[in-house]
């Protein structure tokens, strides 16, 4: 089936994967000596040993990774290639709760392929997707649970700017397992299985060189509020300000809270405040990135809410929170704690 | 290729040739950067410190740039972003320096910012660019952008159109404001600061969303190709936009002094707005009405 499909992108990526989906593994090690070998393991043998249908989530991860792969090429990718050139055609669009909130054809037809190809080899888990999850939608990942966004950041997917990703996420027993995204513009493709490792193109991402931020002024903070534009828009614009009077290293403004949490496991953003109104940010915008991020030495946290009163710190990660989170690194944390409603990611080690 | 009717006296070089030396030097600078950033598989680390990305890397790539120019150009002047202090008088200085020295010698003046986004460069967030602009007694024409990491070139040669990776872009106005996209820069300056937030508050309820990127350079590109509708900032030195203007310019785009009310661009000009043509105006409007023009 893959055979079909022209990658087009860098030697790396597609060596990385080939090596990942095609790989015959040395499958005759029980899971002990698995576990007592790993440290031994080249990782990118682990990396392809994860893939073997010996391992415990191992045929998750293939139909994880497999999907991302076919929905970040297609109609995706070629939308991408061709928006703002001379060749791109118009997407039609429809309006969700405003018009800053919608989607496009892509999305409807990428989630269903998505949902197709996770049925096939998985047929009884349950799946809640972006595009198909209503309020009848069971908001728990104790059974198996796929968690998915064919398109996250779908207004830069419009626009034709790369900052855009398909995230797949596999849970049960309430904790995230699996995490695959993949951004096909940038040519990345990020995988986190939890209690083994994160890679970027097949690279550790704990191996990468990254800096530790030494204070708030070092910090290269993310936000990235979700559609409301009524109630929760002073708590948003207060967030900003607030940051950007604290002399911060600098502020971004992305446009893909998948990929944001994404970078943080990279080193590429410090924080990420996901949303500070309870607006926007849901379930499939937390769960593959958490696990990667996590992989990654990264932390993200809950805000509690006390019903009807004051925010206060500290609650275990809850991917459907909307009650809002505070950070990990002592001192960002710190730094952080008079700006209110407030999600904080930082890739720092606890 | 004609020659430019501006200077009687000078052999100005046809703008083609000029572009194919900004591209040129361009694309030198960008694998420069990328090289120093790469993600070695055997090695699993980047190559180089992060710290000397900014000391090291950045002038290496303003002395490669240089060099390029020199070779095929050489009594042209530059003026590069790295040979000047920090801060914005010392850059106004060196720019009307260097502008009045172009023409009382009737020589180019290429205008340059090796890596535009430095911030982002050493977080590797990838998205800096080199910007080189060539300009003929002060008006700018010829111009070039490289992404590296997305292996996108910006062009655009005066009254000859813009184009990336050398097909023609345009400009992609939305019908109305609420579905525009309004890039912002972040800048750390105090009195920068408050101007971004308040332009912030004033802005967000009213337009589809808004972006900070941090490089002034690719957030121009992409209002020239339609990826963002309206980019403004309250502080900018001229080789961060004089690129970038000429692109949203030849894309059907609008550069302009945003304080000034007749829409007048002139380089060195430190506070701008560029748009689709379209949206620009009521985000002026909005602007001077929520106290960003006060002192």
């Amino acid at each position: 089936m893959l055979a079909s499909i022209s990658f087009v992108g860098s030697a790396a990526l597609f060596t990385g994967c080939a090596r990942l989906l095609q790989r015959d593994v040395d499958d005759a090690a029980s899971d002990e000596d698995y576990h007592d070998a790993v440290d031994d393991l080249d990782d990118v043998e682990l990396y392809s040993r994860l893939l073997s249908s010996d391992h415990e989530y191992g045929k998750h991860l293939r139909v994880a990774v497999e999907a991302a792969l076919v929905a970040g090429r297609g109609d995706y990718y070629t939308h991408l290639s061709t928006a703002g050139t001379i060749y791109s055609t118009s997407l039609s669009t429809t309006s969700k709760s405003n018009t800053s909130d919608f989607f496009t054809e892509v999305d409807v037809a990428n989630e269903k392929l998505i949902i197709e190809r996770i049925k096939a080899s998985f047929p009884s888990h349950a799946i809640i997707g972006e595009e198909t999850s209503d309020s009848s939608t069971p908001q728990t990942i104790s059974p198996p649970t796929w968690i998915i966004d064919p398109i996250d950041g779908t207004t830069n997917f419009v626009a034709g700017n790369a900052l855009t990703c398909v995230s797949i996420c596999y849970a049960e027993n309430d904790e995230c397992i699996i995490g695959v995204v993949y951004a096909p513009k940038l040519n990345e493709l990020y995988i986190g299985v939890k209690g083994v490792g994160a890679w970027l193109n097949g690279i550790p991402i704990r191996k990468l060189n990254k800096d530790v931020p030494a204070d708030i002024k070092s910090c290269n903070i993310c936000v990235e509020f979700g559609y409301d534009r009524s109630d929760g828009i002073d708590a948003m614009t207060n967030t900003v300000a607030t940051i950007m009077r604290r002399n911060v290293k600098s502020i971004r403004m992305l446009g893909s809270g998948v990929l944001d949490l994404v970078f943080v496991a990279l080193g590429r953003l410090d924080a990420v405040y996901c949303g500070v109104a309870g607006e926007g940010w849901q379930s499939w915008d937390y769960a593959a990135a958490s696990v990667i991020l996590k992989e990654s030495g990264g932390v993200i946290e809950n805000w509690k809410r006390e019903e009807g009163g004051e925010w206060e710190e500290g609650g275990k990660f809850d991917i459907f929170g909307t009650s809002m989170v505070c950070a990990c690194n002592e001192q960002v944390r710190t730094s952080c704690e008079y700006i209110n409603y407030a999600i904080l990611v930082s890739r720092t080690i606890y | 290729m004609p020659r430019s009717s501006l200077v009687s006296d000078a052999l100005v070089p046809p703008y083609q040739s000029l572009l194919q030396t900004a591209i040129k030097s361009a694309h030198t600078a960008g694998s420069i950067m990328t090289s120093a950033t790469s993600i070695d598989k055997e090695v699993s680390v980047t190559k180089v410190n992060k710290k000397d990305l900014l000391t090291k890397i950045d002038p290496m790539c303003e002395a490669a740039i240089k060099s390029t120019i020199l070779e095929s150009f050489p009594d042209h002047l530059i003026l590069g972003e790295e040979s000047v202090e920090p801060g914005a008088s010392a850059s106004s200085d060196a720019l009307s320096s260097y502008l009045s020295e172009s023409e009382s010698l009737n020589k180019p003046l290429w205008i340059i910012d090796p890596i535009d986004g430095t911030t982002n460069y050493v977080h590797d967030l990838r998205y800096s660019s080199p910007s080189i602009a060539c300009s003929i007694n002060g008006s700018i024409v010829v111009a070039c952008i490289y992404d590296p990491y997305a292996n996108e070139t910006f062009t655009a040669i005066k009254n000859s159109g813009a184009c990336l990776n050398g097909k023609p872009i345009h400009v992609k106005p939305e019908t109305c404001l609420e579905d525009s996209v309004i890039a912002m820069g972040a800048p750390p300056g105090k009195l920068s600061a408050e101007k971004s937030i308040i332009g912030f508050e004033a802005l967000l309820p009213k337009v589809r969303t808004i972006r900070m990127l941090g490089s002034a350079a690719l957030m121009l590109s992409w209002v020239a190709t339609g990826r963002l509708n309206c980019y403004w900032e309250w502080d900018l030195s001229s080789w961060d936009v004089a690129a970038g203007g000429l692109i949203v310019e030849e894309a059907g785009g609008r550069m302009r002094g945003l304080m000034m009310d007749d829409g007048r661009f002139e380089v060195g000009e430190r506070r701008i707005l560029a748009d689709d043509g379209r949206c620009g105006e009521e985000v002026r409007r909005i602007l001077k009405e929520s106290g960003v023009f006060l002192k």
